[in-house]
């Protein structure tokens, strides 16, 4: 499993709210979580994590100080040290850079454009949505382009399997199955190995 | 109330004169299994069909509802849907329902020699029948704690139910549904929620078209967070600026479930988002990932008269 990177450094403006976030995330989520100090090599080559987090249940806590990692396995929602924001403010900057507008922004979160537009000024948003966030924002920020113009081309270009970069995000959102399924119905008519009387019925 | 002859005896292959919704006067009680054994439950309304009509039509064995009849103030609750055990019959009168929390199964060879009367006409009244048995039988079972904590929405969406001339009860009136989705999964607490308030067709302005026109209301929403549910919804009601009565909507959402963090059992959700939706903006994407909150059914079962 990638490990969920909350702090890269032992910088104390960052890891104060690292640790805020931490513990919103490790009370929903189940990932190996590190905070911190970790190398400074992030994006830049191997690194090593040489404290988990005591407040994590043990059972999920990996220790990964002894792996050395490679940029590859770096999980990219890391906030930048010199540029702390607040979730309001990360929310403008995607909208503003990225070049997404709110409505695809909103389809991204899977809620509204304006409840993406309410996050922007300051309305509160759930554990998940905030991981997504920052994991929207490093992507993001991982892009080439100068513009938002460009950057919006580079997350929207397909892959050699035809999906983009935010085909991928979307798609570990909705990872899960759906607890409705009305759309099944459709499905189950036409499966010729179904009994005709269900498929009547 | 005018009977309709059943169809013969004998139909073996099942009974295609038969509906949902078709009320069988004279059978009067329907058996039920206690621990004394097999009892009779009296039915002196009658029994109603609740099998889905093209099952009825090929089925050798329906189940069938007890008909009641209701006084007072339970009439106009069962009739606004806010009592789901009962759904109205209103071919029979406006004070008798399909008693949905007893079901039992009888041979439609039995029914095909009683007369039948229809207790629903309309395809409206067909359609809302049908929903008012799915409603009953298919709602998501929320986890008990979490029903807890949706305790005070409830509470003051009864309350309102009683109220509704006031500023809450006429905005509570105009929430279609509360959907729900847990997107850290149903699988054990905390949960980590989005709240969504699905509005009636029409109630939310159709606002600002322009993506990029949404501007800075961070001190509009300053501003209504300091407010009541009940404030909000008194200025929700005098307002008329599309944009600020969408700001006033979130607000009262958001007002309304904040009072569930306050007063509802802790450890039980982590965080939510809270969200009003246009019908036509909530997608069907939403609508899979999330359950309906029947806030008007939120508490145990209780037995059938």
């Amino acid at each position: 499993m990638t490990p969920l990177v909350i702090d890269r450094t032992s910088s104390g403006a960052t890891r104060d709210r690292s640790w805020e976030q931490t513990s919103a995330l490790s009370a929903t989520r189940r990932n190996p979580v590190i905070t911190a100090p970790l190398g400074w090599n992030i994006g830049h080559g191997a690194w090593t994590a040489v404290e988990a987090d005591p407040f994590v249940d043990p059972w999920f806590q990996t220790d990964w100080t002894a792996t050395a990692r490679t940029e590859d396995s770096v999980p990219t929602h890391v906030p930048r040290d010199d540029d702390p924001r607040s979730e309001s403010d990360e929310v403008r900057w995607l909208h503003e850079q990225s070049g997404l507008t709110w409505e695809q922004l909103g389809r991204l979160f899977g809620v509204s454009r304006r409840t993406v537009h309410l996050w922007a000024n300051g309305s509160g948003m759930n554990a998940t949505n905030r991981e997504a966030l920052y994991e929207l924002v490093a992507l993001v920020r991982s892009v080439q382009g100068e513009t938002p113009g460009e950057r919006r081309r580079s997350l929207l270009s397909p892959d050699s399997s035809g999906r983009s970069q935010l085909d991928t995000f979307r798609d570990r959102r909705l990872a899960d199955e759906p607890i409705n399924r009305p759309a099944a119905y459709a499905a189950e008519a036409l499966d010729t190995t179904l009994d005709p009387a269900v498929r009547e019925s | 109330m005018t009977a309709t002859p059943g169809g013969g005896p004998g139909e073996a292959a099942g009974a295609p004169w038969l509906s949902q919704g078709d009320v069988f006067p004279a059978i009067s009680h329907l058996p039920i299994l206690t621990a004394e054994g097999v009892a009779e439950h009296t039915t002196p309304r009658g029994v109603v069909v609740i099998t889905q009509t093209c099952d009825a039509i090929r089925a050798v064995v329906v189940a069938v509802c007890p008909v009641v009849q209701l006084t007072g103030s339970q009439v106009s609750l069962a009739s606004s849907g806010r009592t789901p055990r009962y759904t109205p019959l209103p071919l029979l009168g406006e004070d008798m329902f399909a008693a949905l929390d007893t079901v039992a199964s009888i041979q439609t060879e039995i029914l095909s020699i009683e007369d039948r009367i229809r207790g629903v006409g309309t395809l409206v009244e067909i359609r809302e029948f049908a929903r008012a048995i799915g409603r009953k039988y298919a709602r998501f079972a929320f986890p008990d704690d979490v029903s807890a904590w949706f305790k005070p929405l409830r509470d003051l969406a009864q309350k309102r139910a009683r109220q509704p001339t006031t500023a809450e009860g006429v905005t509570f009136g105009q929430v279609q549904e509360i959907r729900i989705r847990a997107d850290s999964g149903w699988a054990e607490p905390p949960y980590d929620l989005t709240i969504s308030f699905v509005m009636k067709e029409k109630v939310l302005p159709f606002g600002v078209a322009d993506d990029d026109a949404f501007g800075d209301v961070r001190d509009a929403l300053a501003r209504y967070r300091s407010m009541t549910s009940s404030r909000l919804a008194e200025v929700l009601q005098a307002h008329e600026d599309p944009d600020d009565a969408f700001l006033l909507w979130s607000s009262f959402a958001r007002a309304l479930i904040e009072r569930c963090r306050a007063e509802g059992p802790k450890n039980v959700i982590s965080s939510y988002d809270v969200e009003v939706v246009d019908p036509s903006q909530y997608s069907l994407e939403s609508y899979r990932r999330s359950e309906a909150l029947d806030l008007y059914h939120l508490s145990g079962p209780t037995l059938a008269e």
